[in-house]
């Protein structure tokens, strides 16, 4: 693309609508400066007045309700609450509770998806350069789909599926092992986290299998010519080159999981046993939509938001060093 | 002649707004024309199906199409709230829910007085039409009504060998009790895990609060008091409603923490549990597939969750005059006839009530017939928030073994210290 315009002919004057380079030389600086800028604020116009409703507007509204108190089934009337809200959540032992089980929540359920992801996309990439063969290519490719399947599930069918398979009555794992465990109930938070690991883990796999297939074959060449075994083949030469990938993912699925894991608890513990699994996003959907606070609700998303902010900035600082 | 074109774009912006926001004002100036829609908002369900599927009946008598859109149930406390409190005006009829909205529609809802819109001859017709007054103002006309019963393993119940083992450890016949006492009694008796448990109670908050309504309406209480507005959450009712609640869930199937009412629909008809409480809209389904297996019977006590969807005309909406040609259509005796044969609901009218085919259509009316009169709502209004309070009241009784006078007590005491029924 750089090169097709490096190719392009040198303007000839007068041509064009403008008038070419002589009628613009006409021109006093300034002015042309000033179009230039208006042309290039008009064009970004679209995008900016996007932006500014879908994305500014919503989150300074957000942050201006937490000041206020909104609650339409008491008063109809919005009225300035200073940090009331703030205060409310700070003393709320619920609130308290829901932000720790959803940091546990994104601490394992993190874990255990870069975990298990890695692993089989190395797993994967292996086959990939050893089976080059026409069935060997085959095999990948139905590995690769098959791997897929939870990602493209929809979040709630496969809550759904989840709740079904651990069902101590009906459930077919309880069946096969001879138990009586109700999973979601016993084992509520774990239970969550492994049946959303599933559904997520596909993302972070195929994110770690392209990061290792895009490593130069030329250097494990040389590492086995230098004795290395897999492992350490794996531990100095693939994680120390796909490590910035690994930060950037484990970044984006902690933001994304403590900000967007909603569905998965909604169908399979509903936030109970008592309030065991209600995670952040689902006490503020509540206070939303069942309680109809619309301050309290604000002044939670806005901590959700700076969470999730910090949790961002913290893994990409990471990252950061760990690049340099 | 490029910077023209950017500052005319830029100019001609505040003209364009200007000629919309024209638009729209001489829009909202005119006169309102004969109403050619009716909108309606109602909640997902067979209830709602039945309106749709019938409603070419009304648009071929009225020559109104009639719009009815449904929302998914967690989306519709919150329209029914903009329409209602905030005066959206986006509905001509609003669905509100019977037995959880009926206060706060009654003391916040800012909606037409349907006493005077609605002819008194069919307004005489409506049973139970007291439940949604406040003073001498109508606020909604229920569209059906449904409520809770206790299903019971009527095989089991009349199996010889189990009548006599019963009554060689009770000293009384096996039948569907009339008292919490006798209920327990029952529940012990056939609690024989892990084939067969004796009771089921949903354990996720919107489920297990149900349960606890319907302890509490049995006991004769209620979680606010209309006459003085304050919260009567550690009454004696209270109290006792929360003590059966830690009985019988320790009688529940495992796993019953996460599981709700529709779950124990598949536990009763895989011949999990001996007997649960829970809406009537399953009723049909039992007694056409099970009809020698599972029984009905009234709920104990003195009253029972009150389930209809009650239909009201915002202040704001934009043709109220189709709103109520609409209401007209649905509680008129053709459509509550075809309703109540359709979903196995009870018509809400006294005359449709007496119909043969209905009659004959609704297997077990007469047990519904001794419910309908004392069917009671929660007198609060803001049922969402209190009804997660109480469930957390409840765990405390059944999981941390909190005694059910303390949670009452924390429940009004602490957890919603300085609150009342009306707000």
């Amino acid at each position: 693309m750089r090169q097709a315009v490096r190719n392009l002919p040198p303007p000839v004057a007068g041509e064009g609508r403008g008038g070419g380079v002589g009628s613009l030389a006409q021109v006093p600086g300034r002015v042309r400066l000033r179009s230039r800028r208006l042309t290039g604020f008009g064009l970004a116009l679209p995008a900016l007045i996007f932006v500014f409703a879908f994305m500014v507007y919503p989150v300074v509204s957000l942050v201006v309700l937490s000041f206020q108190e909104y609650a339409p089934l008491r008063s109809t009337a919005t009225t300035f609450a200073g940090l009331a809200n703030y205060v409310w959540l700070a003393g709320s032992d619920l609130v308290h509770q829901s932000i720790w089980v959803t940091v546990v929540f994104t601490a394992a359920s993190v874990a255990v998806e870069m975990a298990i992801g890695l692993a089989i996309a190395v797993l994967l990439a292996k086959l990939v350069v050893q089976l080059r063969s026409q069935p060997g290519r085959l095999l990948t490719r139905l590995l690769g789909g098959v791997f897929i399947l939870p990602f493209a599930t929809p979040a709630i069918a496969g809550a759904i599926a989840w709740k079904t398979l651990l069902n101590p009555q009906f459930g077919p794992v309880d069946a096969i092992f001879h138990t009586d465990i109700a999973w979601f109930a016993q084992f509520p938070l774990a239970s969550v986290i492994v049946a959303d690991a599933w559904k997520m883990m596909p993302f972070v796999l195929f994110l770690m299998f392209a990061a290792i297939l895009s490593i130069e074959p030329e250097q494990y060449e040389a590492a086995r010519l230098d004795g290395a075994n897999g492992w350490q083949e794996f531990r100095y030469l693939t994680f120390p080159l796909i490590l910035p990938v690994v930060a950037v993912t484990a970044a984006f699925r902690a933001v994304d999981a403590f900000t967007k894991i909603f569905d998965t608890v909604f169908v399979t513990t509903g936030g109970g046993p008592a309030t065991d699994t209600q995670v952040f996003p689902l006490l503020i959907w509540r206070t939303t939509f069942d309680y109809l606070n619309f301050g309290h609700a604000s002044a939670l998303a806005v901590v959700a938001i700076i969470v999730s902010a910090l949790l961002g900035a913290s893994l990409l600082a990471i990252r950061r060093a760990s690049s340099t | 002649m490029r910077s023209g074109i950017g500052a005319r774009i830029l100019a001609l912006l505040p003209a364009v707004a200007l000629i919309l926001s024209g638009c729209a004002n001489s829009s909202t100036s005119n006169t309102a024309p004969t109403p050619k829609v009716v909108r309606v908002l109602a909640v997902a369900g067979p209830e709602t199906d039945a309106l749709i599927k019938y409603a070419p009946e009304f648009e071929k008598a009225t020559g109104i199409t009639a719009s009815i859109e449904q929302v998914a149930r967690p989306l519709w406390g919150q329209r029914k709230v903009r329409e209602l409190i905030e005066g959206a005006g986006l509905y001509d009829v609003v669905m509100v829910g019977g037995g959880d909205d009926n206060t706060w529609v009654k003391y916040k809802a800012h909606v037409k007085d349907l006493s005077k819109l609605l002819p008194a001859d069919q307004l005489s017709q409506v049973n139970l039409l007291d439940k949604f007054k406040i003073g001498d103002k109508i606020i909604g006309i229920p569209q059906y009504y449904n409520f809770p019963m206790l299903f019971y393993r009527k095989d089991l119940f009349e199996n010889p060998s189990e009548q006599a083992a019963f009554k060689a450890k009770y000293g009384k016949d096996l039948a569907p009790p009339t008292s919490y006492e006798d209920m327990y009694q029952v529940a012990q008796f056939f609690n024989r895990p892990p084939n067969l448990y004796g009771f089921f109670i949903g354990g996720v908050d919107w489920s297990i609060y149900l349960d606890d309504t319907y302890f509490v309406y049995g006991l004769g209480g209620n979680y606010g008091d209309l006459a003085t507005k304050q919260l009567t959450l550690n009454t004696p009712e209270q109290k006792q409603a929360l003590g059966w609640l830690g009985k019988f869930t320790a009688l529940n199937p495992p796993g019953w923490q996460t599981d709700n009412f529709f779950d124990g629909d598949t536990l009763m008809q895989n011949g999990k549990i001996a007997m649960y409480q829970n809406w009537f809209y399953i009723w049909q389904t039992f007694h056409t597939k099970q009809p020698d297996k599972i029984g009905m019977a009234p709920l104990i006590g003195k009253g029972a969750h009150l389930g209809a969807f009650v239909a009201t005309i915002p202040d704001a909406a934009p043709s109220p005059a189709a709103g109520i040609k609409f209401i007209q259509w649905m509680m008129g005796a053709t459509y509550q006839k075809e309703q109540a044969i359709a979903t196995g609901d009870l018509p809400i009218r006294k005359d449709v009530m007496q119909d043969p085919d209905v009659r004959n259509a609704l297997v077990g009316i007469d047990q519904f017939e001794k419910v309908l009169p004392n069917l009671q709502y929660n007198q609060t209004t803001w049922v969402g928030e209190l009804s997660a309070g109480v469930s957390e009241a409840i765990f405390k009784v059944v999981k941390d073994g909190t005694s059910p006078d303390v949670a009452a007590d924390w429940l009004q005491n602490e957890k919603f210290k300085g609150r009342k029924a009306i707000e």
